[in-house]
């Protein structure tokens, strides 16, 4: 079970709308590399790991991954704060707008809808931990990337402390391989699954 | 935003953050003792600013609510721009 704190793990205050920033910051809430599918991947592989430090870490990675989604919901409700039809078209928000007005709905900058077919949960602890590390490292990326098209302060805030949530999360992840790797055969780590062979 | 409602929210947020950043690590790393130790520390002092905070300015979850009237949905929710 989960509790909700009502309150956001960084502060976000964008004082000057932006929708074209809201348009492609978006896609970290419900895009393929976004907080959306990072929290869904790691709470739904939890169930086959078989290690109690990695049930841990999925776990508290999964859910602070939800705190993140808020706070992307947060960036994009507040840069589409008080607009007028002159501005969302201006900022090609348009094609958003007819679709959602300007409610904050999960998808990739690129518009496709949040979708688990960007996420995978194998049953094999090895290969989900590599997923795992792979999926921080994209998250990371598309926050660089993010961080190029940014000029205000306001969002570039929120937007560096979620991206340093990555570099932390990608060196956890790298702990829990560790602990897998000590269970198995040193010889060769894939000469079983622990997930699936007893 | 009230500066005193700003303050004990950094002191949460601020503490918070160390809670998280302990909880990860200490998940591969249970018998760290230093990593306990800070872990401990800072609930405390969250405990102390959350009190605070709850009292004067309403609840941070439904367990935080007082008996008396229901705070819980006052505004400002956490994604609301605050004047």
């Amino acid at each position: 079970m989960w509790t909700y704190e009502k309150k956001l793990q960084f502060p976000v205050q964008i004082k000057t709308p932006n929708p074209a920033m809201a348009k492609v910051i978006i896609t970290q809430l419900g895009g393929p590399d976004g907080e959306l599918a990072a929290s869904m991947r790691y709470l739904n592989q939890r169930y086959s790991m078989p290690y109690k430090e990695c049930k841990g870490i999925l776990t508290d990675v999964g859910t602070e991954e939800l705190a993140h989604a808020e706070m992307i919901g947060a960036i994009v409700h507040q840069l589409t704060r008080c607009l007028s039809v002159e501005e969302i078209k201006e900022a090609g928000f348009d094609a958003y707008f007819v679709d959602h007005t300007t409610g904050v709905y999960p998808q990739a900058a690129a518009g496709f809808p949040f979708t688990t077919a960007v996420l995978q949960s194998k049953g094999d602890a090895l290969t989900d931990l590599f997923e795992d590390l792979a999926a921080e490292q994209k998250a990371r990326t598309t926050y660089d990337n993010l961080l190029r098209l940014v000029d205000d302060p306001d969002v570039i805030a929120p937007l560096k402390f979620l991206r340093e949530r990555e570099v932390v999360h990608f060196q956890r992840f790298g702990d829990a391989l560790r602990v897998v790797q000590d269970n198995l055969d040193c010889r060769n780590f894939y000469a079983m699954n622990p997930e699936f062979d007893k | 935003m009230n500066s005193e409602k700003e303050k004990l929210m950094k002191v949460i947020r601020e503490s918070d953050f160390v809670i998280q950043e302990c909880a990860l690590y200490l998940d591969t790393h249970p018998r760290d003792s230093a990593a306990l130790r800070l872990y401990g520390d800072q609930q405390a002092l969250r405990k102390k600013a959350v009190d605070a905070y709850e009292q004067a300015f309403g609840p941070l979850t439904t367990a935080g609510n007082q008996f008396s009237s229901w705070r819980w949905i006052d505004d400002p929710w956490p994604w609301d721009l605050e004047d």
